[in-house]
């Protein structure tokens, strides 16, 4: 059965772990800007932490990185991605499905980031905040 | 291969509104380590002596060091450093938020600020850019609003560091906060920025730079081992749920929780300040600073909402004890307030919580009164007093204007055999911990490089953990590892200290960490000259600012020394003052220094500081061969 990533956000401790440890696997770097997942935190009264991520299939994310970068952007104002449906039409079905602040950008890949499944991230993280989940088809 | 520098670090001048990038010295890296270290270094090459903290030649110095931002556990902090305006000497504070991490990732290992902007501005990093941008609408808003306002305009991939009104005002202790009450740089590094009229520093790095690892292989093989142990530690499930604040039964039980301004070191509502009340009642969730394994972020929200409003904070020890039980409060929904608009106003809890006792205190003794706080009535316990006192003070109003500078400037102005009771060493308000029944923490404070804080060493613990009598000596050296270790290493690599003192993590761990980090060799004993160089430079450079040095500039307030404890169990304890002397001589001799406290023409020389011995001879200051 496949499997997605899910954030448990009232777990979070927003320490960044899940992201120095995804770079890390992805890319071999430190630098958590090249993370297939962001967590952040926000006060709005009272403090908040955040998960973004958004999980493929092995297959699904190669047809992904198949993508210029250039031919995706988040489109802020209608909270969703845009893509080049025509000419990426599998690409732009599975990208359908994430939110936009789960899609990641950097200057040195050329492709969009999204998480593969590597996992380290639920190892790393120190409160069990990251798990993964079987998918009913 | 190399790593854990970035090789660059950022000089902005304010006034002029130039941006260099200079080179990391490689001697600097060898000699310093980077951190505390490169920010004495820094000062010591740039400052000249006697400047004005609050002039705009003061340089305000954010270092991180080679573990800053590398997949080390507990690496995200680096440290903010100056000289002082509430002591006139070195002063830094170290701070764990995102933006320790990012700066690395924007590619810069230190970031200077010299002069001063003519207009408010904040300083936007990024890897390919740096800018001062303007912040005229942000001057005057408190933390918070600053920090999410920066955010929601510049993206989630962004560290904040921020200045609220306090540092605008130049109150001598404000500090600099980031995401939601993290605070550093307890000796005015706040106040520091605010003289620059820079309210915050932004690092974006959504297009971050790598950072080099010597060996990414063997550091995440030598972090996952480390983080493996601490979570089999008995200790660690307790840590998690109650993070720092398991100290106030320990403290209260050791009669070192300190209660009304430090006159007693146990305190009647304790039961309603420790871990237990804190973790049942009020949290309501966790937090922790970039990589943590072992967070100690509590934060909690007010119980009793009709009485105290809805109010959120993130709470620890050294907060729960200057502005709990240092100030006679009843609850810990009264706390969560108070540090809350500490946290807001942009203001050092503790020097705080220290200046509001010392003038609670004063006025139930009859020192002050009404026409001197302009009407307001003053007492232990008094909440509605506190709050409104520690606005005036971010504010610089009427009354407020005076605790405004610190226990040490209040006791010059108010006389009257006041500095007694005035709870600071060299001008740095004490932590949380009362020492008339722990004479080895009192010499702590006293040597303290910044003033009387527990950074350097929290040597209470090993203090109340075995009997020193009769081995005073070995209980001094005890204290130079300690602080060699948390002041030195911790300070310069720069990482979270918490996993070695409460969790046990092995140093040599930590040291394996940093060699495969650097690529280097470093062995305990090379890290310990180091951190050896590092105090010594700090000692000459409170010196240089002096024109002088003596022993006593050492000694804590006489409070510990005269007025003994009249409750608890240690009822009728205070520090024998032949002892404090002994042991402050057995200090210094671990160290090399002389009986003024200061190193030898020897110790300069062994830790390759000749040029210091010639620059302090040139002012008249002599040395002890």
């Amino acid at each position: 059965m496949p499997k997605k990533l899910v954030g448990i956000p009232e777990r979070c401790i927003g320490c960044h772990s899940c992201e120095q440890a995804c770079a890390f696997a992805n890319f071999g770097v430190a630098n958590i800007s090249k993370a297939r997942i962001k967590v952040h935190s926000t006060i709005n009264g009272e403090l908040r932490h955040h998960i973004d991520v958004c999980s493929h299939p092995k297959e699904e994310v190669e047809l992904i990185e198949n993508v210029p970068k250039n031919a995706v952007s988040i489109n802020r104002e209608e909270n969703k991605i845009d893509i080049d449906e025509e000419k990426y039409p599998q690409a732009a079905a599975f990208l359908k499905e994430c939110p936009p602040d789960a899609l990641f950008f950097h200057d040195e890949v050329p492709y969009p980031l999204v998480c593969k499944l590597k996992l380290a991230c639920v190892r790393w993280c120190p409160t069990g905040a990251l798990k993964v989940e079987e998918v009913e088809q | 291969m190399s790593g854990g520098y970035t090789g660059t670090f950022l000089k902005i001048n304010l006034s002029s509104e130039t941006v260099e990038e200079v080179a990391t010295p490689e001697e600097w890296k060898e000699q310093f380590l980077g951190g505390r270290g490169f920010a004495i270094k820094y000062l010591w090459e740039n400052l000249e002596p006697g400047t004005d903290p609050l002039s705009p030649e003061n340089p305000l110095i954010f270092a991180t060091g080679p573990i800053t931002g590398t997949p080390t556990l507990n690496s995200g902090k680096l440290v903010i450093a100056s000289k002082s305006p509430l002591t006139g000497g070195y002063g830094d504070g170290n701070i764990g938020t995102s933006f320790c991490v990012r700066l690395k990732n924007c590619g810069f290992d230190m970031v200077v600020l010299e002069g001063k902007a003519d207009h408010p501005v904040y300083v936007h990093i990024t890897p390919q850019k740096v800018e001062l941008k303007d912040a005229s609408d942000l001057w005057g808003k408190s933390v918070t609003e600053t920090e999410n306002t920066l955010k929601e305009e510049l993206g989630e991939r962004t560290g904040v560091l921020s200045i609220g009104p306090a540092g605008e005002n130049l109150v001598r202790y404000a500090t600099v906060l980031s995401e939601f009450g993290r605070s550093g740089g307890r000796p005015g590094m706040g106040t520091v920025m605010g003289s620059k009229n820079v309210k915050a520093l932004v690092a974006e790095s959504s297009e971050g730079i790598d950072v080099a690892i010597a060996d990414l292989d063997r550091l995440k093989e030598l972090s996952f081992n480390a983080r493996t142990t601490l979570k089999q530690r008995d200790f660690y499930r307790e840590w998690i749920d109650k993070g720092t604040t398991t100290a106030v039964r320990w403290t209260q039980e050791n009669s070192i929780f300190p209660t009304y301004n430090f006159q007693e070191g146990v305190f009647e509502h304790a039961d309603a300040f420790d871990g237990d009340t804190m973790l049942n009642d009020y949290k309501y969730l966790r937090k922790g600073c970039p990589f943590c394994q072992m967070p100690c972020g509590l934060v909690c929200k007010t119980k009793r909402t009709e009485d105290y409003g809805e109010v959120t904070v993130e709470l620890d020890y050294e907060n729960v004890a200057l502005l709990g039980s240092n100030l006679g409060m009843e609850n810990l929904d009264q706390v969560i307030v108070l540090n809350r608009l500490c946290d807001d106003l942009g203001i050092d809890t503790i020097s705080s919580g220290n200046s509001i006792g010392f003038a609670f205190e004063l006025f139930e003794k009859g020192v002050i009164d009404e026409e001197d706080t302009g009407g307001l009535e003053l007492d232990f316990g008094n909440f509605e007093a506190a709050k409104t006192l520690l606005t005036m003070t971010a504010n610089r109003e009427g009354f407020g204007s005076l605790l405004a500078e610190g226990t040490k400037r209040m006791a010059e102005k108010i006389g009257k055999g006041s500095e007694k009771f005035a709870m600071n060493v060299k001008g740095l308000e004490i932590s949380g911990y009362d020492c008339h029944a722990a004479p080895g923490m009192a010499v702590t404070y006293g040597v303290s490089p910044i003033g009387a804080h527990h950074k350097d060493a929290w040597f209470v613990a090993w203090e109340k953990r075995e009997d020193w009598s009769g081995r005073r000596k070995e209980e001094m050296e005890a204290l130079q590892r300690m602080q060699r270790i948390r002041g030195g290493f911790f300070e310069a690599a720069v990482m979270c200290r918490l996993p070695w003192i409460e969790l046990d993590l092995p140093f040599e761990l930590h040291i394996q960490m940093l060699n495969a980090v650097t690529g280097q060799d470093y062995t305990e004993e090379g890290l310990f000259e180091i951190s050896d160089r590092i105090y010594a430079l700090i000692r000459a450079f409170w010196a240089r600012e002096f024109g002088e040095w003596k022993r006593r500039y050492d000694y804590p307030p006489e409070r510990w020394f005269e007025e003994p404890l009249t409750d608890g169990p240690q009822k009728g304890t205070k520090v024998d003052r032949d002892l404090f002397e002994r042991l402050l001589n057995h200090y210094y001799d671990a160290y090399g220094w002389d009986e003024r406290g200061l190193p030898t023409k020897a110790t300069f020389k062994e830790l390759h500081l000749d040029y210091v011995m010639s620059e302090l001879e040139s002012q008249g200051i002599e040395l002890s061969a």
